[in-house]
């Protein structure tokens, strides 16, 4: 199992800033759970996408939706 | 004179709402029992409003919310089961059932006043021994605590246990955490070395936990938890506040402010929308209950989802299975007038033909799927 960051774009592939995705894979690539996180801090899961952007070399990654 | 007084109805004393959500562990959205825990933090799994803060440890659980027989006036409890035991402690390790309270439910308890009320929190246990845990009060909004060990025992046991009221630090007055009550099960020495907080002081983690057993001593170790409450007043066994039981509805209104799951498997329905802003994408399908604060909506893979159209009148629909889903708003954070709307869902159908902007759309799990979304605004 796998958990990957995103960004998201709006429709015109403008960077959203209200919210980020967090993905959730299995062994094979299979999406098991698709989160739109809030980008407000009283919001729990986006405290802990923070805490783990705060640690060295983990890197939110790139919108792949239009 | 009248003998009306004779034939009067008597009403029961009107009950308060319970400060706490779910205190007799009857609903479990995500889950009925979750096994394998204890390799981080686990958060929340079972039975609502009911945390599982972890920090990893060898030790391995099962958290399931199970059937009650043997406690008068209560059907369900959170159980815990040791499924791999841990003896050798690190200094990190922890585990502790959490239930967080927001500072705008805690102010009749006058924190940081001169006439600050105790707390007693109480609870029902059962466990497989008698083994010392800890129960503990953390004022987040001021980094505070105070401690207490109980000790369970084989049968049913009501703890009832008393923390004097703080003079020092109010609970803030908004949606955020603000107390936290931790029964504390197993511990490192960075939670145990210290001198158990026995009065309320400065939060210093070394004092947290200091005297207790392990839960993860041997997989014999269980625990049942129901009956929680959190009551304003110093308390013991004899005058604790009766439980307050709550219908199935209060109850679980109550609980969708923190989170929300719907959930579609074999033929049911799973929502309905209308397709719109000429992408041919259904909008407003789902109109959650307002949330504490802006939630995480989580939902299954965009391909369990199947939606149909349809015209008023019979049409026949046309079949699609959902490619992805957007949020189109926030939800009600309870503090602010502008954000006062249910959480929508929109599901997005761009790239399939045949879409009508206008039509119904009805959304169902695709065939052999299960499809989820959960609401997730939690402590």
């Amino acid at each position: 199992m796998a958990i990957v960051y995103k960004k998201l774009n709006n429709a015109d592939s403008s960077e959203r800033t209200d919210y980020i995705c967090r993905v959730v894979t299995d062994d094979s690539d299979n999406v098991l759970t698709d989160s739109w996180i809030p980008t407000n801090t009283d919001n729990r899961d986006y405290k802990e996408y923070l805490e783990w952007e705060a640690i060295d070399g983990n890197t939110i990654g790139d919108a792949d939706n239009a | 004179m009248t003998n009306a007084v004779k034939n009067r109805v008597v009403l029961p004393e009107r009950k308060v709402t319970p400060l706490v959500v779910n205190g007799d562990m009857n609903l479990a959205q995500r889950s009925a029992s979750v096994t394998g825990l204890g390799d981080g933090d686990e958060g929340y799994v079972t039975v609502d409003r009911f945390r599982h803060t972890a920090a990893a440890s060898a030790g391995r659980f099962t958290s399931k919310q199970t059937a009650v027989a043997d406690l008068d006036g209560f059907q369900n409890c959170l159980e815990l089961d040791c499924t791999t035991a841990d003896t050798s402690i690190a200094a990190t390790e922890l585990l502790q059932i959490d239930y967080r309270v927001e500072g705008q439910d805690m102010q009749h308890f006058k924190k940081g006043e001169t006439n600050a009320e105790y707390i007693t929190v109480s609870f029902y246990a059962k466990a497989d021994a008698a083994v010392a845990y800890a129960c503990e009060l953390r004022d987040i909004d001021n980094g505070r605590h105070i401690s207490k060990l109980f000790t369970t025992g084989t049968d049913w046991t009501h703890h009832v246990i008393s923390f004097p009221g703080d003079t020092t630090g109010n609970f803030d007055d908004n949606n955020a955490e603000s107390l936290r009550v931790s029964l504390i099960l197993h511990a490192g020495a960075n939670f145990t070395e210290g001198t158990l907080a026995a009065a309320w002081a400065g939060y210093d983690d070394a004092n947290s936990a200091v005297g207790i057993g392990s839960f993860y001593a041997a997989t014999t170790r269980s625990l049942k938890i129901t009956g929680f409450q959190i009551e304003a007043g110093d308390y013991n066994a004899s005058t604790n506040p009766p439980f307050q039981y709550e219908s199935v509805d209060s109850s679980a209104i109550r609980c969708w402010r923190y989170f929300e799951a719907c959930t579609s498997s074999g033929t049911n329905l799973f929502g309905q929308g209308y397709l719109s802003d000429g992408n041919s994408r259904v909008a407003t399908l789902i109109g959650y209950h307002p949330k504490r604060t802006v939630p995480t909506v989580t939902s299954s893979a965009a391909g369990t989802f199947t939606g149909s159209q349809g015209v008023q009148g019979g049409g026949v629909a046309t079949g699609f299975i959902v490619k992805a889903w957007s949020i189109s708003t926030g939800a009600n954070s309870g503090t602010t007038s502008n954000n006062s709307g249910l959480c929508h869902v929109h599901l997005d159908t761009s790239g399939h033909s045949n879409m009508t902007d206008g039509n119904i759309c009805r959304v169902a799990n695709t065939n052999g799927e299960t499809a989820f979304m959960n609401c997730d605004a939690e402590l």
